[in-house]
Order: structure tokens, then sequence, then C-alpha cells
């Protein structure tokens, strides 16, 4: 094992990646949204219910290696009642953070797939809103 | 034939690193292969000793310097079989050359035509082209699919070659499956039915013979760096009647011979479509490449990389769950490995022939989690979609593992490879 396998031999990371929590998808989601890793094409959809500006409910769709879907399975944990403006806060040293393993550069793009992805949704459905707002 | 020895590898300076701690070893020289000292060499002296811009110098480096990049010209016409230097199109890589292609074919091979053929198997690059150029004239693209033995539907490209097809786009080997197409034949067959033929030989350039004139290929398609030369130099060969009849596909310096404010009239082949200043040092030491091939010898590539499909195949197949892409529908007839090639049960059926070029999949493992776990023990292998994502649709896979040979590959590096393929599965599986 070294820095870049870290990962691999961390039991609670590979219990994520293996068994996934939040894995599914929400009928009638307010945000629903795809993203495709572009290094194998894998790709991730997320489904989140927002109540208040506060995402109430979220789950996830796709697999992909183990580290996108443990970061997938971490994230929909960590970000389940959470404002939509901190989720959109955060960035690359918080998926990391949460990780707490060292992942290669390379692999970086598989790590932070659910939080654009989500991140995505999250704009998606705010401008939506906000074009919902100007025509009232 | 001269067998491959050890003292080839030892002019390839990467290979001496160590990654991690590690000894290198390099599976991936279907993405890139490395550069021997010499082809290094040649792109260091160009810029030590002769440096200066082609064709428009009138002292006496520019002189040399314009030799030196034409004798490059004349060595890749030669290694190839074409007629003249003059149907020798120097690119920045395999890519640009299809692009070129696709974009200057001349109106006349499309009168009366419908159809662009292509096969699965295609690269990324020798798709999209097509893609684009089948919506801007309105015609249809076709593809010729995988047969059961993952070699290519003769049948199928038979049933769909006919006299409304303007051009066969088609790889020479896989990218991915590492299947030979018989490229003679396939050329015959198309030009029966009138159709032009564009082989993309970026993955068969450094290890299977190839004769444009002998095979009638049409165009053919290869990058340097991909044959022991440097990045950044690829090739166009065109059939000269064909290239004399395209439209330049880049407006610049060096490609016209008069020009008024109205309008110019092109420069003579191969430069109307080298516009600007090209690659010169990449085009010397692409030369050089040619020449440490026809050093060592294609036959000798061949046998020796046979040798190590054969070997490995036999290895993988003994990892549990590991399935072979492009092989899995023959799997259960691979009764003996002999002589480099598959055998198959059945005496009726053809031997399959696979280039150095191996994919797979592990059973509930994906491709990236593998390659890191082998990168950390410095094996270096390809991981994802390898810019063929309609193939691995069609084979219902998403993404894959790959390995490829090069001259420098030795069975004790697959040895090591197996062993931490093994021990990595073993891990990722616990």
């Amino acid at each position: 094992m070294n820095d870049s396998t870290e990962f691999y031999y961390r039991e609670e990371l590979m219990d994520h990646a293996k068994t996934p929590h939040n894995h599914g998808v929400i009928k009638g989601a307010s945000i629903r949204q795809k993203e495709t890793n572009p290094l194998c094409g894998d790709e991730i959809e997320m489904f989140a219910q927002v109540e208040k500006s506060k995402l109430v409910e979220i789950k996830f769709s796709g697999c992909g290696c183990y580290i996108s879907q443990a970061a997938a399975s971490m994230l929909t944990d960590k970000i389940r009642g959470m404002r939509l403006s901190a989720i959109t806060k955060m960035n690359e040293e918080s998926i990391m953070e949460m990780l707490g393993a060292t992942v290669t550069p390379a692999r970086k793009k598989c790590a932070l797939l659910s939080l654009w992805t989500i991140q995505k949704g999250i704009e998606n459905y705010l401008n939506v809103n906000k074009k919902k707002d100007a025509k009232k | 034939m001269p067998k491959i020895s050890l003292k080839i590898r030892e002019q390839f300076p990467i290979l001496k690193k160590k990654m991690h701690g590690k000894p290198l070893v390099y599976l991936d020289n279907g993405a890139t292969t490395q550069k021997p000292q010499r082809v290094i060499n040649a792109e260091k002296e160009f810029y030590e000793t002769t440096n200066a811009n082609i064709h428009r110098g009138v002292y006496e480096l520019s002189e040399k310097a314009t030799a030196q990049y034409e004798s490059a010209h004349e060595k890749v016409a030669s290694f190839i079989g074409a007629e003249s230097f003059k149907e020798i199109v120097f690119t920045k890589n395999t890519t640009e050359a299809i692009n070129l292609v696709a974009s200057s074919l001349p109106n006349e091979i499309f009168r009366d035509k419908k159809k662009i053929l292509v096969t699965i198997m295609e690269h990324h690059s020798n798709l999209l082209p097509w893609q684009r150029l089948a919506r801007e004239r309105g015609l249809v693209l076709e593809f010729v699919e995988l047969a059961q033995d993952g070699n290519l539907d003769l049948v199928d490209l038979k049933n769909k070659l006919n006299n409304q097809v303007a051009i066969l786009a088609v790889t020479h080997v896989s990218n991915v499956l590492g299947t030979v197409n018989p490229i003679d034949r396939i050329v015959k067959m198309a030009h029966k039915v009138n159709a032009l033929v564009l082989v993309d030989s970026a993955q068969s350039i450094a290890r299977l013979p190839i004769n444009v004139k002998k095979n009638k290929v049409d165009f053919l398609v290869f990058s340097g760096h991909k044959m022991y030369g440097p990045l950044g130099i690829g090739v166009l060969y065109g059939r000269r009647e064909l290239l004399e009849k395209m439209e330049p596909f880049m407006l610049g310096g060096d490609m016209v011979t008069t020009v008024t404010r109205k309008s110019a009239t092109w420069n003579n082949l191969p430069w109307k479509f080298e516009a600007g200043t090209p690659n010169i040092a990449g085009g010397v030491a692409l030369g050089m490449a040619v020449d440490f091939i026809k050093s060592v010898g294609i036959p000798s590539i061949w046998q020796h990389e046979q040798e190590l499909v054969e070997y490995v195949i036999s290895k993988l197949l003994e990892i549990e769950g590991l399935v072979i892409v492009g092989l899995e529908n023959v799997g259960e007839h691979l009764s003996v490995l002999s002589r480099g090639r598959t055998q198959r049960s059945s005496p009726t059926t053809k031997p399959l022939i696979r280039a150095g070029v191996i994919s797979f999949t592990v059973d509930g493992i994906h491709s990236h989690d593998l390659v890191t776990l082998l990168d950390a023990e410095g094996i270096a292998v390809r991981a994802g979609h390898h810019c063929v994502q309609p193939l691995l649709t069609t084979l219902g896979i998403k993404e894959c593992t790959r390995i490829s040979f090069s001259v420098t590959t030795t069975l004790e590096e697959l040895d090591r490879f197996i062993t931490v393929l093994g021990e990595s599965v073993k891990i990722l599986k616990r």
C-alpha cells in the first residue's frame, strides 16, 4: 500500500463503495441531474427534494468505480438537510476532506463527479425558479 | 527470423525509470510507444545543428533542413510502398489526417452515392469526421458489425457494400480488440463497387506489413508517436490521382505557387496539404523511427508480439471473473494456444489472430480502480472507454482495461503484470 492506494485499504470507504447509501431514485424530484465522467463514460444521476431552500431528501443512481461510488454515498449522507447555498459552496477540498484519503490527480474526477452533478442540478433548479419568480 | 533482443530494449531510456520505487512496466503502447535514443537524438540534433525553416530559405542551413524533411517523406513512402514521396503528407497525427480527407474529398466521388461506411470498431477519430460529412452531404452513415468471434463481420460488410457507398473507413487493427482486419480483401470488395477505402493504420503501422500500392489502398493514415517516433507528427498517404483532385485542407504559407489579391494557385504535392511551417524536427525524427523499425524488422516484431499475446491470454484466462473483450463469445471454445494463435476446438473455424492489444473486464471491478492499483506497482495500463464508445455499447460494457505491447515488452514484464493483476483483483473483491 502507498498513498495512492490508501483508499482501497480503508474499510469504511470500501463499505460505502460496495454498498453505497442513498442509491435509488426519487419520483417527481425537484432536482434531477445527470452528468458523465469523460474519463470512462460513467454516468451518475442525482435526485433531490427541496423544501424552503434546503435539500431534504437525496438519492443517486448509476454505477461506476469504487471512488465515485464511495464519494456519492458519503456526499449524499452529508448534504441531506443542508441549505442549497452551502452545498454550492463545497469544493474539491471539501470532498477530499470528506473522503479522508489521498486520490491521485487522474482519479479526482471520479471523486468529484457526484458533487459536480448535484451542484449543476441546484444551479438549474435555481435558474428555473428565478424565471418562474420573474414571470409572477 | 532474428529474435527481439534485450539490446533493443536498452535503447529506450525511459524504461530505466522507476515508478513509485518499482521498475516501470509500460503496457500502454497503443496510446503511445516509448522512443528509442536515436529518435530522441534525431529531434535534438535537428535543433542543435540544422534548425531553419524549409523551402523558402536560399541559404545552406535552410537547404539542409529542407533536404532532411523531404528525405523523411521519402523514407515513409518507401516504408509503406507508396509510389512517390508526393503521396506522403505530414500531418499533426492520425486524427488530422482523417479530418483532412473527410474535409477535402472531391465532389465527384459523391456523385450518385448515398452512403459512407465505417465499422463498429473505429476509434472516435475515424468516426466523428464521417458523422459530420454524412450530415453535411445528406448521406447515410452505416456500420459494419462484429462477427461472433470478435472479428469484423465480412458477410455484413459484403451486404452493406454496394455502389451507393462513396467511401469505406476501416481500421487495420482494432485499438481495443486487437483484431486484424484483412485489408487486401476489404479493399478488393470495396473497389468492386467503386467505393474508396481509407485505412486507419495507427495501431498496425509498427507491427504489420503494409504495402499501399500492392494492396491498392486509397488512403492510409497513422501517427508517428505510435511507431516509436515523436509526438505531433502523423502521416496521410493518398493515392496521387486522388490527392491531385482534392482541395487543400488548410490555406496559408508554403502551400501556394502564386498569390494575387483575389486568388491563388496551389503548390505541388505533397506541399499543397502542408500549409504553414510544419513540425520539421518531428518529421526528421519520424524518418529515424522508420529506420528503427526497419532495423528490427516488422516480421520479427510481429512474431515477438504473438509470443506475448499467446502467453498473456492463457494467463489472463486463469483469473476468475476475467473476460477478454471480443473473445467472450468464443471463450468456451478456446482449447489450446499455440504459436501465437488461439486455436479453437472446432476444426472448421479459422484460428483467431490478435495483435498485441488486449482488453478485458473483471466481473464487479471497474477498470479505473484496477489501474490505480497497478500504477502503484509501476505498471502502466489503460482504462476507460478507449475512444470507442459505440463499440463498447454494442458489446454491452462501458469501460475496460487494456494492455498493449511493443518491441520492448518482455515475458518477465507480463509475469509481473499478471501477478500484480491477480493481487489487485483480490484486494478489490475483498
